[in-house]
């Protein structure tokens, strides 16, 4: 039977945001604290950080969403390996 | 032994090795390698693995040879019946004397060999598991680079990209630029996912084309390239002619679309959606704490209500006390009142009930003056003896002169 490799071991390296939490993460930890604070008991200092956390999480992640224009780059090879150059390719076709 | 001995005639005579030798150069120098377009007839395949058929149409029909290097490459089963395109070299198989053509290279063409030879490779690599559901894995729910291969040239490109600006525009593609048919297209593309797969940030990539025939389409159905997607570690989606266009590509893919929008729907999450799902938790969040802290305070409240200082608490109680004091005092004084005024009303009473009021209705009280015991029998005054008399107003003291009994 064929095997393939599961999941992509890729480290977050050589992406601007390498040292924050996916989007995914970031947005499934507002939901849980979100939660936390809505139904948990806890004492005004917890829901405070809880909230300033909660915060912090969705300015990270509508900062991901808003952020600037599609980039486009083309991958081409030369003499020293695979290479990026950006492209411009617009919308008008 | 190229210069027969030449009989009667001048013609040189051969043996048949000879003849066939020559044939064989003849051959080789005259036609060199050919194309031949035909129909398989009559296929072997030997124990080892070489191929031999009949290359046919209506009028005609030669003998092929395709030996196993070249048979094992092939990414096709050749089927009888199936029209193909081979290239190749014409020879003698000298045991037999009879022309073949060696070939080097076959595939097949026309529409109906293609299905066929489709079929048949679908048939191979879903029985060694290539198709199955356990090897699919999730796209990332938003990547940071998307790699696409494609021809830049196209319109697919732009579809794609037009998608992704309206949907998620805050996000990075990586093209390759790659033929997307015609002979040996499958290279390029599998060059490019090679590539786009050894980057790292590259989180999903898509292969594009838009529709097309079957024979358009058939770099995508190439062994290599179906392998290739395979064995790529990243998550790969085939967006490969129209919705109703299947090639294999699509079967082994993660994920199949069935057009360039609906692969750029597929990798990336809709921003604006995404958006108000984060401003709704952030709602969700500030009017919570608002909340607690609303509960806090009324709570704050509550408790400062029944905190009070020791000092005050005692000046409380002082005045208390004085207040207690008045009140009691009055309520003394309204007891005293009434109490008086009862032993008024009893004083009256007793007043009335008194032995000495009837003294003053004319009677008078006779005591002893030895003991002061009151007389009520003469016996107990006997002449002689001293005795006191009470009036209502002053008294007597008289002696008793004589005492009579009743």
């Amino acid at each position: 039977m064929a095997t393939r490799s599961k999941g992509s071991a890729a480290p977050a390296e050589a992406v601007s945001d390498a040292s924050a939490p996916r989007f995914e993460e970031a947005l499934a930890q507002l939901e849980a604290l979100v939660h936390k604070l809505e139904s948990g008991e806890l004492d005004l200092e917890q829901a405070l950080g809880t909230f300033e956390a909660g915060v912090a999480l969705a300015k990270l992640c509508s900062g991901r969403l808003e952020a600037a224009e599609l980039r486009i780059r083309k991958l081409e090879e030369s003499s020293t390996g695979p290479l990026e150059r950006a492209l411009e390719l617009g919308d008008d076709s | 032994m190229r210069e027969g001995i030449p009989d009667a005639d001048g013609v040189p005579v051969l043996g048949v090795s000879e003849l066939v030798e020559l044939l064989r150069g003849t051959l080789r120098d005259a036609f060199g390698e050919v194309r031949v377009e035909g129909e398989i007839a009559s296929l072997f395949r030997s124990r080892p693995g070489h191929l031999y058929f009949d290359l046919k149409d209506e009028g005609a029909l030669i003998r092929s040879v395709m030996f196993r290097g070249a048979a094992s490459a092939l990414g096709f089963e050749p089927q009888d019946g199936m029209l193909v395109q081979a290239r190749g070299r014409l020879d003698v198989y000298a045991e037999r004397g009879s022309l073949q053509l060696v070939l080097s290279d076959l595939r097949p063409c026309g529409e109906g060999a293609l299905r066929a030879a489709f079929e048949k490779l679908k048939a191979k690599l879903a029985a060694e598991g290539l198709f199955d559901a356990e090897h699919k894995r999730a796209l990332p729910f938003l990547p940071r680079r998307i790699g696409i291969v494609t021809s830049i040239s196209g319109a697919v490109i732009h579809d794609f990209l037009r998608a992704l600006r309206r949907r998620f525009p805050a996000t990075e593609v990586v093209i390759w630029d790659a033929r997307v048919q015609g002979e040996g297209a499958w290279r390029e593309i599998v060059r490019g996912l090679h590539l786009l797969d050894a980057d790292p940030s590259i989180d999903v990539i898509v292969l594009a084309r838009g529709g097309g025939s079957l024979e358009d389409l058939w770099n995508f159905n190439r062994e290599e390239l179906v392998r290739a997607v395979f064995e790529a570690h990243t998550p790969v989606v085939s967006a490969i002619g129209h919705e109703t266009d299947w090639v294999l590509t699509d079967l082994v893919a993660d994920v199949r679309a069935a057009t360039p929008t609906a692969a750029a729907a597929l990798v990336v999450p809709d921003a604006a959606q995404l958006l108000q799902r984060v401003d709704e938790l952030e709602l969700r969040l500030t009017s919570r704490v608002r909340a607690i802290l609303r509960e806090l305070a009324h709570r704050l409240e509550a408790l400062r209500r029944g905190l009070v200082h020791p000092a005050r608490r005692l000046r409380e109680s002082a005045l208390l006390l004085r207040e207690l004091r008045v009140r009691l005092s009055a309520v003394m004084a309204r007891t005293h009142e009434r109490a008086r005024a009862r032993l008024g009303g009893a004083a009256g009473r007793l007043d009335a009930l008194s032995p000495l009021a009837v003294l003053g209705r004319g009677y008078g009280l006779a005591f002893r003056e030895a003991d002061g015991a009151i007389l009520r029998d003469a016996s107990q005054a006997p002449a002689g003896e001293g005795i006191l008399v009470r009036l209502a107003r002053g008294r007597l003291r008289a002696t008793v002169r004589e005492s009579v009994e009743d």
